[in-house]
């Protein structure tokens, strides 16, 4: 599959801040691509540069061939946004804000309002199509944010954290929507996260992004296979650096980072490796107070390369 | 011990919101100040003499001199019979610190006053009086000339008409008494021996019941010669164009919490990733409130013609670009405080601040002829000021869209500026 996407040495400073430091992306045409990565990290910024939002202090991007910087206007056609936050108007109906972002896009009449159906049933909001947004749960405005990305019927769309601060359900309904905007209308989506499920959940191919550069690109499954492993989060009840550096003699172990009295243990298989370790922490004299095993997954991933965790951010 | 706990909480949240702040401390205190400089000129004390009245003494006689020194000791009185140059102020001066709104009545006294009033004939002196100024700040003026009229003229008129005079005041007295005075008597007091013998040289004169009517010098009130309109204004008109610009401007708040709404909420960011250009939603989000100005303009003149039956004048055209101008000019600075303010608590207290403060200083509060001359210069630098002439050019002097267009100049200069500012400032993100 050829590219829909491609972004070359994206740069954006903020003051003295390089919020975005040479990312290069490449997104291919109908597949939902994961961009990885803790608060911070600048993956809303990237996405800004991508829909035009901010400029680059450096760096190319083109879409579907064309080049954001002599054809933005034509890009802006082909491309949705879904901005992290609730971009919608909250005393309107939800009728109302689809009308007026279709009409932003050129649609009006017969096709705008079949198209406002449209959208309005992909997000499972047909029924509440009249109700003022202000009177929605924190997942109903969600799906209708999405919404409001989908009227113009986007080539590729730019999904930032949908699905942040809602509950398990609407969560659910929000990525299986996603899916099937992919699946049924052949879009392509650029979906960033921090959470590692989301992304395993539903994408193919992701890239890992942290202090604005991108870490790896590669299928999920690559990712896991290659930088996963497992990993063994131990709480201990004193400073963890003794301990860190004790553990670090053991063979099987790929690396001991300590951060207070926190240890982080990246091990191929963890379950098993598990008894040996706290052998070694007892003859330490060192008490365990908590302590939780991951499984190789795209948080692991992102352990082993940045000796963080995602959810730590 | 929980209350206690309660009241310190609510006592840091209080003092962590400035614009709460502003609108506790800041607003009062300003408004404190602005509305003691603007009413100042009302509430002077006697030695300060509020009332400043322009009077061109075309007369070189004694009569009319008496006649401006009487005027001038009056305690709320200041004349000016000079120009800047120092000369004495001519007809054309004096008219001209009317017309210009600098006085808000001027004196014209004729330049044979002292001949006319020797020769016991009547003469007028002319009273040019600002149509948009209402009755109550002319009233003293007028009663104070009257009594100067008298003081001055008086002695002069009686020596001429004694008999005749002393003929009425004997009339007034034997109807008053209820009895009458011997014919003979009669005759002695209005001979002019008994005036020369006891009234001439005397302070008597001045008991005389004199009727102003029987003045030989009578006041005429005249607008200035380039108002097209008769009469006078109502109170109604002068509040109604006053009260409209300041609801007006309110606007900005709104323009103001709108604008950051759409930054802080993302909507911007969505219409940005949009086939819409930056200007084009500047635009689409400024011109609705031109609508609204409009509407609010609209209500407040009808209400006030249907209700107090106020007269907006001849020209429509006139009053319709005075009020695009003005909602332009709203417009700007409510696009300017969008990018002053991150808050919505301190966008509405500084919003009410100016709004309050603006409108005071240009006389939509309270008329700008009462201010003192240092604050009505301070009030030009506001657009509400222009605005307010301008109504009131259509609408009480009765003139055209011609005589207003330097005024809808001023305003969109105005209009340029806070937008040229606000464009240098604002960022969608």
């Amino acid at each position: 599959m050829g590219a829909i996407l491609t972004a070359t040495g994206l740069v954006k400073h903020f003051g003295d801040v390089r919020a975005v430091d040479g990312v290069h992306l490449h997104v291919r045409r109908g597949e939902i691509f994961g961009l990885l990565g803790p608060n911070g990290a600048g993956k809303t910024t990237t996405i800004r540069i991508l829909c035009q939002v901010l400029r680059p202090d450096a760096g190319s991007v083109t879409v579907d061939g064309l080049d954001l910087r002599k054809d933005g206007t034509a890009i802006k056609r082909l491309i949705g946004l879904v901005p992290q936050e609730i971009a919608v108007y909250k005393t309107l109906t939800a009728s109302d804000n689809l009308v007026f972002f279709g009409r932003i896009y050129g649609l009006g009449g017969a096709e705008l309002r079949k198209r406002i159906d449209e959208a309005l049933d992909i997000v499972g909001l047909k029924s509440h199509a009249g109700r003022t947004v202000k009177t929605f749960s924190s997942g109903m405005t969600r799906r209708l944010n999405i919404a409001a990305g989908l009227l113009h019927r986007p080539k590729l769309l730019f999904l930032d954290e949908p699905a942040v601060g809602v509950d398990p359900q609407s969560r659910n309904h929000i990525l299986e929507s996603i899916q099937r905007l992919n699946r049924e209308f052949g879009i392509t989506v650029l979906y960033t996260s921090h959470y590692m499920e989301e992304v395993e959940q539903i994408c193919k191919r992701a890239a890992i992004i942290d202090h604005g550069r991108i870490l790896v690109d590669d299928t999920i499954e690559h990712l896991i296979s290659r930088h996963g492993g497992g990993a063994l989060l131990i709480v201990l009840d004193a400073d963890a650096e003794a301990a860190a550096a004790a553990l670090a003699e053991l063979e099987e172990l790929e690396k001991a980072t300590a951060d207070g009295n926190r240890l982080t243990l990246l091990v191929e298989n963890p379950q098993r490796f598990l008894p040996k370790i706290l052998d070694r922490l007892t003859g330490l004299g060192a008490k365990v107070e908590d302590l939780e095993v991951r499984r190789s997954n795209l948080e692991t991933v992102f352990l082993n390369l940045t000796g963080r965790s995602l959810r730590d951010e | 011990m929980r209350a206690w706990a309660i009241v310190v909480k609510e006592l840091k949240e209080i003092f962590r919101d400035v614009g709460g702040l502003i609108m506790l401390f800041v607003v009062p205190i300003v408004l404190l100040f602005v509305f003691n400089f603007t009413m100042s000129g009302a509430f002077q004390g006697p030695g300060e003499r509020p009332f400043r009245v322009p009077v061109a003494n075309l007369d070189r006689g004694d009569i009319g001199a008496t006649l401006v020194e009487q005027l001038d000791s009056s305690e709320w009185i200041a004349v000016e019979s000079e120009n800047a140059e120092g000369e004495p102020l001519s007809e054309e001066e004096a008219v001209a610190t009317v017309e210009g709104g600098r006085r808000n009545q001027a004196v014209v006294i004729p330049p044979d006053f002292s001949e006319k009033i020797a020769a016991g004939e009547r003469v007028d002196i002319t009273v040019v009086i600002d149509g948009a100024v209402p009755s109550q700040y002319t009233g003293p003026v007028i009663g104070a000339l009257q009594g100067a009229i008298f003081g001055a003229t008086f002695g002069e008129q009686m020596r001429g008409q004694f008999p005749e005079m002393m003929d009425r005041q004997i009339d007034r007295f034997e109807e008053d008494q209820g009895f009458t005075i011997p014919p003979s008597v009669r005759e002695s007091l209005i001979s002019s021996d008994f005036y020369q013998r006891y009234i001439a040289d005397s302070d008597l004169s001045m008991e005389f019941n004199a009727d102003p009517d029987d003045l030989l010098a009578q006041i005429v009130r005249v607008q200035p010669p380039s108002v097209e309109r008769e009469q006078f204004p109502t109170v109604y008109q002068q509040t109604a164009s006053g009260y409209a610009i300041m609801f007006v401007f309110f606007i900005i708040m709104h323009i103001g919490s709108s604008f950051l709404l759409e930054q802080q909420g993302g909507t911007f960011r969505r219409l940005l990733a949009a086939p819409v250009g930056r200007y084009t939603i500047l635009v689409g989000k400024l011109f609705p409130n031109v609508i609204v100005n409009f509407l609010q303009v609209a209500i407040m003149f009808g209400a006030s013609m249907l209700f107090f039956g106020i007269d907006l004048g001849n020209s429509p055209l006139g009053i319709f670009l005075i009020t695009l101008c003005l909602s332009l000019s709203a417009c700007g600075l409510g696009l300017l405080i969008a990018t002053l303010f991150r808050t919505h608590t301190q966008l509405s207290g500084m919003g009410v601040l100016i709004v309050l403060t603006t409108s005071a200083l240009s006389g939509a509060m309270v008329p700008r002829f009462i201010m003192g001359e240092f604050v009505q210069q301070v009030g030009l630098v506001c657009p509400q000021t222009w605005a307010l002439i301008a109504y009131q050019e259509i609408m009480v002097r009765g003139r055209g869209l011609i005589d207003v267009l330097p005024h809808c100049g001023m305003l969109l200069g105005f209009a340029a500026i806070f937008l040229v500012v606000a464009l240098l400032r604002f960022r969608f993100e």
